[in-house]
């Protein structure tokens, strides 16, 4: 762990804001962008203009179906984001360990809105609090995998709800999993040296 | 029915929180309505060109070949393919999804797809290399990554196993 408690980087705001480094316009939108126009002229060419119109409606249709769910996920975490400051939730988490603190890092994993730049941080902070390596481990693996806002504002509106919930049922159990084995681990595997921990 | 029945839960979960953040009287409810605002504009060109572009890409895509290296047929030798893509599909939230939903449309399984997510979900290099490395540390970075590998082996593995 290079990152202490006094370290900038690893303080976030207390109300952590969305983030200011993010751009409208960036690789990974160009790139969908790119992908997205050869395909519909690829799609021209290969299946002529009836079904790149019929193309074009149906997916239309899908982002306006798309849309109340999106903007209601969104809402709901900014405002989430702004009552749940970091306190609230460190004082939660803050020492926890054992099971209780597998189980509460993995629900925190999956309620704390935001990207990673509050993810993470948060992380840091949990360790300076006193949690475990494994509470940590657990966290993060939870956020990566199980983060209710991905899900609902970018997962859902492309994939069915189902197979989001099959994903979800299947992943629920690894976050505690990855905390308990986080515990024992030595080597490369141990996520922190010794006197850290 | 149940899309509806979400998004309703949803809207009445998303005024709670309104009321909530209204009645703390400390531009709470404004500073939300603020930050939602920057977020549409992030994220709306992306949904839009990500959903749009996908239907075109399920259209363009060689369905044959989608369905016989990522399709239901294709077990575990697909599920340890999807595993590579995961890890070679680069970061931003839409790209995977923007994917994911095409190949499932040409083909794809449902056990390969969410083993793709679930890789990706875990290895996206972008987040990796700008927020994990320098918050959490290399260490942390290496032990975590490592620790993780089996993780979407064994969820495609179990999805097939369970013949989802």
């Amino acid at each position: 762990m290079n990152v202490r408690a006094d370290d900038p980087k690893g303080n976030p705001d207390d109300n952590p804001k969305p983030p200011s480094r993010r751009r409208t316009l960036d690789g990974g939108f160009l790139f969908i962008a790119v992908l997205g126009v050869g395909a519909a002229i690829a799609t021209w060419f290969l299946h002529g203009p009836a079904v790149f119109v019929d193309v074009f409606e149906q997916n239309l249709d899908l982002l306006v179906e798309t849309m109340p769910k999106f903007l209601a996920a969104v809402l709901l975490a900014c405002w989430l984001r702004l009552m749940l400051p970091r306190e609230v939730i460190q004082r939660y988490l803050g020492s926890e360990s054992g099971w209780r603190g597998l189980f509460i890092a993995t629900g925190a994993g999956i309620v704390v809105p935001g990207g990673p730049m509050t993810a993470f941080p948060l992380s840091v902070a949990f360790l300076a609090g006193g949690a475990d390596r494994g509470t940590v481990i657990a966290f993060v693996t939870s956020w990566l995998m199980l983060s209710l806002q991905r899900a609902i504002v970018w997962e859902m509106a492309f994939l069915d709800p189902e197979i989001v919930g099959i994903r979800y049922l299947v992943s629920l159990p690894v976050p505690i999993v990855m905390g308990w084995l986080a515990r024992r681990a030595t080597g490369v595997f141990d996520v922190l040296p010794e006197d850290k921990r | 029915m149940i899309a509806l029945t979400f998004t309703v839960a949803l809207w009445i979960g998303t005024l709670g929180f309104a009321i909530l953040a209204w009645r703390r009287r400390d531009g709470t409810f404004a500073a939300g309505l603020r930050d939602s605002l920057r977020e549409y504009k992030f994220i709306i060109p992306r949904l839009t060109v990500g959903i749009v572009g996908a239907g075109f890409v399920a259209a363009a895509m060689p369905s044959g070949f989608v369905e016989a290296t990522l399709g239901p047929a294709s077990g575990f030798g697909g599920v340890a393919i999807a595993v590579a893509c995961g890890l070679i599909v680069p970061g931003g939230p839409v790209i995977a999804y923007a994917l994911a939903a095409p190949a499932l449309l040409a083909g794809a399984g449902i056990p390969q797809i969410i083993t793709f997510l679930t890789a990706w979900n875990l290895y996206s290099s972008n987040r990796m290399l700008v927020w994990e490395l320098p918050i959490m540390g290399r260490r942390f970075v290496v032990a975590r990554a490592l620790m993780t590998v089996p993780v979407p082996f064994v969820l495609g593995a179990v999805l097939v196993a369970a013949g989802v």
